[in-house]
């Protein structure tokens, strides 16, 4: 009886003990929870998270085949805290010869009284990992996007460039900064007793966020081609510049635009009189490559036909006060033929016919006089008169280039006119934008400006500016085998700044034209400025049009419109015995051909060839249009 | 009689008394048992459900960070590759092997077959 009674008592005791403990802890818990809950969380946050900041990236810019042209990559930087750095000269020495700098100037950025100094910023990965290894006291490291041009100087003025913030300085760098650069993410982190970072859902993703990537309309290896085609143009006729743009005519869009010297974006700093994308920023008179534009506005208006016949004077005209020269001494010359031996008093006359409002509204519907509105900074309209102020002379002279300024942006737009029908196109370099999620966030359209004038006209221009490329045409060199090209040459004369006169050794050098002649695909313009040796555009500029016009037909697998290579079978000596090919569709033999002669046997005639091994044509198995050659060395 | 009735009654009584005692003993202990055991099973939860988003998050932070490199290794390669595929580095390569671009008319294009 006693000893249940004290069990009963103890258990009770215990109970009782462990209810108040309970009610402790609760009263405890309420008092953390309620009443310092707000002040506690405080305090947690401030030991639990911290502040990152994400580094600001840049999209990639890729060609029209998706090629990256512009990537960028998180490098080091290099900075001191002066105030820790332990023994300056030594230390100034030791980064000096890994930077391969003057220690002198290491030394006065170290002596620095504050307290962060950039040594050098965006090292490449050998040099930071070289300063990494001397482990300075005060020297520390910190992490910075870099861009890098992995194809040099192709499309560098287009492209443009960085600063080391990676804002964009000029060109497409520059006009899409926006859409490139990501903006910098700020973002709670979570972190643990030891510092270590701790996840938290979207803000990962918030820091990983990147640039949005801008794809062009241009196409890399027509630009290289451009780009060496000009450059090596440039040397040889010692020119101060040149620039060539190609367009496709459909739409407008531009497959290249390069300027001579080049601009290696990579080192952009070495060369900042490169810089400037003369194809949309500088203006000149153009010249004869305005004279298909005066025969397209006098046949819109029905003024002549090409085969209208205009006196020229044998050579010498004056209008006003001036005497207007031709190179040659033309007689008689039908329209046509002024455009074709560019004749500058046929096209006076012409001029004349037309009448200075016509004139000058043609032009205007052209583009001259206005900005193409192409999506690139700097972008310069040309300069015109006002036609109240156009007298005789500017009427004469405008007729055949000179007295208007334009950019050759301007000049190749109107060509493209042209090429397409009539249909003035704005010009543009970018064709998408991508976020950063993959999703599209601008795609161009082809916008037409305007209609000069009619299909039938620029039909018939077409034919005219066929003509300029015949061996006694102007530019026989803009030739290239298998296609039809058209175009006009253009030999202006550019004023001397010093006595303010039309110089007689200073030229502009031009080509502008389109191929494939009856199926335009692309326009193209070149031209070299003060080009010696040669002043011609159909010496100077055509040749280079043609080594364009070719990579570009090959780029965008255009088939060539003529016969490129003699008749396959007068090539062939002797057709080696072959008893299958007896099953080859009438009129077609393969036997002892060459793998391509075989297949532009097949080409020509419409049938599936599928070639096994290499060398002559043994064998071959048809069925009905598709045959199996078998090909063996000799 | 009566007196026995008495006696069973002063003996029953006490007896009823007891149990219910007892009873009542127990199920105070039973209750503050069963409340301490739900109070640390829940703890126990809670505490378990914190590490497990602790560790979850360093693994996400790890993953990120192992993404981040992998990406940024891809970029490096992706600019290895296009300085690789410079046409003039390709057009020097090809030369060293008498190679050179096709002109026009050695590029043949096959229709599709009749």
């Amino acid at each position: 009886m006693s000893r249940r009674r004290t069990i009963r008592t103890r258990v009770r005791v215990l109970g009782g003990v462990l209810g108040v403990l309970f009610v402790v802890l609760l009263a405890r818990a309420a008092d953390l929870q309620l009443r310092k809950g707000v002040v506690l969380r405080t305090l947690a946050d401030q030991q639990q998270q911290r502040t990152e900041r994400s580094l600001p990236r840049r999209g990639e810019i890729l060609d029209r085949n998706g090629e990256e042209l512009a990537v960028s990559l998180t490098v080091d930087s290099v900075f001191a805290d002066p105030k820790n750095v332990e023994d300056v000269p030594a230390t100034a020495k030791a980064i000096a010869g890994v930077l391969r700098r003057p220690a002198a100037q290491i030394e006065s950025l170290l002596r620095k009284k504050s307290r962060f100094v950039w040594i050098e910023r965006q090292l490449d990965a050998p040099v930071a990992e070289a300063l990494r290894k001397l482990d300075l006291a005060g020297i520390q490291f910190t992490r910075e996007s870099k861009r890098y041009y992995p194809n040099g100087a192709i499309q560098g003025q287009l492209l443009g460039f960085v600063g080391v913030d990676s804002v964009g300085l000029e060109g497409i760098e520059r006009a899409y900064d926006d859409y490139i650069r990501s903006r910098p993410q700020v973002v709670e982190l979570q972190r643990d007793a030891l510092g270590r970072g701790i996840s938290i859902g979207e803000m990962g993703e918030r820091l990983a966020a990147g640039g949005y990537r801008v794809q062009l309309t241009v196409d890399k290896s027509i630009a290289w081609e451009a780009q060496r085609s000009l450059d090596e143009a440039v040397k040889k006729y010692e020119a101060k510049s040149g620039v060539a743009v190609v367009q496709d005519v459909d739409t407008g869009a531009i497959l290249a635009m390069v300027t001579s010297p080049p601009l290696d974006p990579n080192h952009f700093g070495s060369q900042m009189s490169r810089v400037r994308n003369r194809v949309v920023t500088d203006v000149y008179e153009a010249g004869s490559t305005v004279k298909p534009l005066l025969l397209a506005a006098a046949l819109e208006e029905k003024l002549l036909s090409t085969d209208t016949i205009i006196f020229c004077e044998n050579g010498r005209f004056r209008v006003a006060d001036r005497e207007i020269r031709d190179t040659k001494e033309h007689g008689w010359l039908t329209a046509a033929q002024v455009v074709k031996y560019s004749s500058n008093i046929g096209s006076l006359k012409i001029g004349k016919m037309l009448g200075k409002e016509a004139w000058y509204r043609y032009l205007t519907a052209f583009g001259f006089g206005s900005p193409t509105g192409i999506d690139l900074p700097g972008e310069s309209g040309g300069l015109m008169r006002p036609v109240n102020r156009w007298g005789e002379v500017l009427l004469a002279t405008s007729s055949y280039g000179m007295g208007i300024a334009s950019t050759p942006l301007q000049q190749a737009n109107a060509m493209t006119s042209i090429a397409n029908g009539g249909r003035l196109l704005r010009p543009y370099v970018v064709e998408r934008i991508v976020d950063d999620k993959g999703r599209t966030v601008f795609e161009a359209a082809p916008e037409v400006r305007g209609r000069p004038i009619s299909a039938s006209t620029a039909e018939r221009v077409r034919r005219v500016l066929k003509s300029v490329v015949d061996a006694d045409g102007t530019a026989p060199q803009a030739n290239i085998p298998g296609y039809q090209v058209a175009g006009k040459t253009g030999t202006a004369q550019k004023i001397d700044a010093k006595t303010g006169l039309y110089s007689r050794e200073k030229y502009l050098a031009s080509f502008s034209g389109f191929v494939p002649a009856d199926d335009p695909r692309v326009s193209i313009l070149v031209s070299l400025d003060e080009p010696s040796g040669s002043i011609y555009g159909g010496v100077v500029a055509a040749p280079v049009f043609a080594r364009i016009a070719a990579r570009a037909m090959q780029q965008l697998q255009v088939p060539p419109e003529k016969p490129l290579l003699p008749e396959v079978h007068a090539a062939v000596p002797e057709p080696l015995p072959m008893a299958a090919d007896a099953t080859a569709p009438e009129g077609i033999r393969f036997a002892g051909l060459t793998m391509r002669e075989a297949l532009q046997v097949a080409s020509r005639n419409g049938v599936q060839i599928v070639p096994h091994g290499t060398g002559i044509a043994r064998s071959a198995r048809c069925a009905g249009m598709k045959c199996e050659v078998v090909f063996r060395p000799l | 009689m009566s007196a026995t009735q008495t006696r069973a009654v002063a003996i029953g009584a006490p007896s009823r008394v007891r149990d219910r005692g007892e009873t009542r003993g127990f199920s105070v202990i039973g209750v503050l048992a069963l409340g301490f055991t739900l109070f640390l099973a829940v703890g126990l939860f809670h505490v378990w459900s914190r590490v497990a988003i602790l560790e979850a998050g360093y693994d996400a932070v790890r993953a990120g960070r192992e993404q981040e490199a992998l990406r940024e290794e891809q970029r490096a390669l992706t600019l290895q590759l296009q300085r690789l595929r410079d046409p003039a580095r390709l057009e020097q390569a090809a030369a060293r092997y008498g190679l050179s671009a096709p002109a026009p008319g050695q590029i043949v294009r096959m229709k599709e077959g009749r």
